[in-house]
């Protein structure tokens, strides 16, 4: 039996500073997540997303102590995650042109949208919906990528991206304006 | 993603943890990042609360006479008010709600209500800072010892003597049954007749160089006037002569 079944990631989180092994657990369970969720935050850049990924975990291990098991791992590790991409992103004055999207993503992604897009009665492409998503703003395109293709609730938006859940509300619905003026200018 | 490169990661993390000695920071670290996160909340909302009481203080002492003179103009309105207390007070809770946000859940709460909070309290206890007399200790102790307070803090003594809009400043000489005799900024000695209808505001009405009074009335002759209302120069009086800013 593995040292870390049964237990939450929090739990684990508090005894990671004591027993580096138990690392290796929370490096499984998120280490998929979060590649995927560099992968659309940064396309086309796979060397580079796997550089911050491995930075993101050291960053986990090093403020460990920091962690405060009241909130949730999962918010605070795509939080580091996210700081990590957009820091990379900044800093390397890149900008990506599209976002990876599978065909789950791509499914997912317009049962959310089609309210507000098939009205224009344009059906949505695997692929305009990508670079429609590559050529938004970054505050967009990254609330559109946690809420529609991330899966995650206003709340963890709120913790992930420091802004209260009322701004996290605006900024969807204001992401999914800039998409349909985005998208109308793509076809 | 194969499980054999997942386990890879893991691997290869641990190795570089191991091989580069890298440890977790200690919690002292975290703790002091925090504290100092408050320490500059509080810090910022104290001065931010200061400020607040000052701006009330001289407002309410500046502008009530002229109030109820009804001789506010814009050029009173923009040289009397306080802009370095305003000033401060926007620094400080700007800097309060900066800091506030980088608390560890300081960014669950809205802005515009953290704005709002934030005026709602600097408002109350500067309120209560101003009725408990902190205030008025602060700005004479500010006007006697910093000599260019008095000009940046909507001090300035030209808008309240100016015998045209009814505004006389200076000290009393001489008190009679029916009149003062007061000593203007200007040197000149000007006759203040007193009526049933005269209001006397916070001073007992004595000869005393030590305390500045103002006079609101009207010219009956030259050297004459009629006090609608005597008031001390600001708070309880008791300016320093030398700090009466006396600029035209």
């Amino acid at each position: 039996m593995n040292i870390c079944d049964g237990q939450t990631d929090e739990e684990l989180m508090v005894l990671v500073v004591d027993d580096r092994a138990v690392f290796s657990c929370l490096i499984e369970r998120y280490e998929a997540k979060l590649r995927r969720y560099l992968f659309r935050l940064m396309p086309g850049m796979g060397e580079d997303a796997e550089d911050v990924l491995q930075d993101v975990f050291l960053k986990v291990y090093v403020n460990a102590r920091g962690f405060d098991p009241s909130l949730s791992f999962s918010s605070w590790i795509y939080r580091i995650a996210h700081n990590e991409a957009v820091g990379w992103l900044r800093k390397k004055k890149a900008r990506p042109e599209t976002v990876e999207l599978g065909d789950d993503d791509f499914q997912t992604f317009v049962a959310s949208v089609e309210e507000d897009v098939y009205s224009r009665d344009q059906a949505l492409t695997q692929d305009v919906v990508a670079r429609t998503l590559g050529a938004m703003r970054e505050k967009y395109r990254t609330v559109l990528v946690l809420k529609f293709l991330e899966q995650k609730s206003y709340e963890e938006i709120s913790d992930i991206l420091r802004v209260p859940m009322g701004t996290v509300a605006t900024l969807v619905h204001r992401a999914k304006k800039e998409f349909t003026s985005v998208y109308e200018s793509q076809v | 993603m194969s499980s054999e490169h997942e386990q890879s990661l893991s691997t290869r993390l641990l190795e570089k943890i191991e091989g580069e000695h890298v440890e977790p920071r200690p919690q002292w670290h975290f703790l002091l990042h925090e504290s100092v996160v408050w320490f500059v909340v509080v810090v910022a909302f104290v001065i931010g609360t200061i400020a607040t009481a000052l701006t009330l203080y001289i407002v309410h002492t500046v502008f009530s006479a002229r109030l109820n003179a009804l001789t506010l103009d814009l050029d009173a309105l923009v040289f009397l008010v306080p802009w370095l207390w305003l000033a401060l007070t926007a620094v400080g809770m700007f800097y309060a709600l900066h800091a506030f946000h980088a608390t560890s859940r300081g960014y669950r709460f809205n802005r515009h209500w953290l704005v709002l909070g934030a005026i709602a309290l600097s408002v109350t206890f500067g309120g209560v800072l101003s009725v408990l007399g902190f205030s008025e200790a602060v700005d004479r102790f500010l006007l006697s010892e910093v000599a260019m307070y008095g000009p940046v803090s909507g001090y300035r003594a030209h808008h309240w003597m100016n015998v045209e809009t009814g505004h006389w400043a200076g000290v009393v000489r001489e008190r009679q049954q029916e009149h003062l005799v007061v000593e203007a900024l200007d040197g000149s000695l000007w006759e203040v007749q007193l009526t049933d209808n005269t209001v006397v505001r916070g001073m007992a009405l004595a000869p005393d160089e030590q305390m500045y009074v103002r006079v609101i009335g009207t010219t009956t002759e030259s050297g004459m006037c009629e006090a609608y209302e005597i008031r001390p120069f600001r708070g309880r009086g008791g300016m320093r002569p030398a700090r009466i800013e006396w600029a035209m």
